[in-house]
């Protein structure tokens, strides 16, 4: 079994404005996700990201420069990671796949975690 | 998806948002005063708010509950100490307070859930308003199911609920109150009308993805029957609305297939109808 970390991202403005009910709609659906996973015991944990640019480090010229990220410019934002077993790539695309990422945003990440 | 009690976990999380938000702002009322209202309704919405935004990451916690009482009781007291510097604390209040993890359901006094009730049912708002507020507040409902329940729209709903809540705001001195100074009695009728629209939420409700709502219904019954059991509240209107809810809520588990779906009368399981209430 490898681990992967899925990123999810989503527009800088996806759930503002929202009413409660869409919203509620959304968060069931990552929360069922969820529960499902933990339930067959592949679900590592995840966290949710600040909402806010954050920071970006640069080394440049000798010395590292702290960055304001851009944040207003960005097609999508980093809204949280989730980790979780597979068997393969192919089992952790397919479980990707599957996710109800897609029903509400357009992209996510998938890494493998590297086994020490 | 199965979780806890055999729901669905979606519609758990329905039921743990919906109960714990009017459960949260009655325990901090209970504990911090009347004239805090609107500080307990700010950091229930916040804690909601940082669950809704964790738990899809993190999973449902063990005691989802307990997990949003300690969030909305800490950000209660960040927001008092910051305060504090500036507005006089009465102590007092925080004394005579009982554990937000506790519900003494005992008597109609005690209990916090019908203390925030009585508190909501203000004179000095029009029947409706005070109907719709505290329906809002005290019922754990949001803005759009109450505007459904009014036959009314959302936005004008939301205005009317900003109104009433600055005339209960202006009338501070009252907030003050305790159920042991409020006349029960003059309240008693907007308390009892109150309790019996909560039922009907339940029982039928009109929006949502929900043919039966039971938790809500049979919370409302047991408010009834609190008030219905215990002097001076338990007067003969407070007892034909317990015996009509108790009449319901007796086809309550006949009114919905396992899936969620409305059974109507015509074809009701007899066995299905519930002897316990």
């Amino acid at each position: 079994m490898t681990t992967y970390m899925l990123m999810l991202n989503h527009a800088p403005d996806r759930y503002d404005g929202l009413s409660e009910d869409d919203y509620m709609a959304i968060i069931k659906d990552y929360v069922g996700w969820v529960e499902a996973m933990t339930e067959k015991g592949i679900y590592k944990g995840g966290h949710k990201l600040d909402d806010g640019p954050g920071k970006t480090l640069t080394a440049a010229s000798g010395q590292i420069e702290v960055h304001e990220s851009p944040f207003a410019e960005l097609p999508e934002v980093l809204g949280g990671v989730m980790l979780f077993e597979a068997e393969d790539e192919a089992a952790a695309i397919a479980i990707a796949k599957a996710h109800p990422h897609f029903k509400h945003n357009t992209s996510l990440g998938l890494r493998a975690i590297q086994d020490v | 998806m199965e979780a806890a009690g055999g729901l669905p976990v979606t519609r758990l999380l329905d039921r743990i948002v919906r109960r714990e938000r009017s459960r949260l702002v009655a325990h901090l009322v209970g504990r911090l005063g009347g004239a805090r209202l609107d500080l307990a309704e700010d950091v229930t919405q916040e804690a909601l708010a940082v669950a809704l935004a964790s738990w899809p990451y993190q999973g449902l916690p063990d005691n989802p509950a307990a997990w949003l009482a300690r969030v909305a009781r800490n950000k209660a007291y960040d927001r008092l100490r910051r305060e504090r510097r500036e507005l006089p604390y009465d102590a007092e209040i925080d004394k005579r307070s009982t554990n937000p993890e506790i519900a003494p359901d005992n008597t109609p006094d005690q209990d916090p859930e019908l203390r925030l009730i009585w508190l909501c049912c203000h004179n000095s708002l029009s029947e409706r308003d005070r109907l719709a507020l505290t329906v809002k507040i005290a019922g754990g409902f949001t803005t759009g199911e109450v505007a459904g329940l009014f036959l009314t729209s959302q936005e004008a709903m939301a205005r009317r609920l900003t109104r009433a809540k600055q005339t209960l705001r202006g009338s501070e001195k009252e907030l003050h109150e305790t159920p042991e100074t409020i006349d029960l009695a003059a309240r008693l009728k907007s308390v009892l009308k109150v309790i019996y629209l909560m039922f009907a939420m339940g029982y039928a409700p009109r929006r949502g993805e929900y043919a039966v709502r039971s938790d809500i219904a049979l919370e409302a019954l047991r408010l009834a029957r609190l008030l219905a059991g215990h002097a001076p509240t338990a007067t003969a209107e407070a007892a034909a609305l317990c015996a009509l809810l108790c009449f319901q809520a007796s086809r309550l588990a006949a009114r919905e297939t396992a899936q969620g779906g409305i059974i109507l009368l015509e074809f009701p399981l007899i066995a299905a109808c519930g002897t316990a209430i």
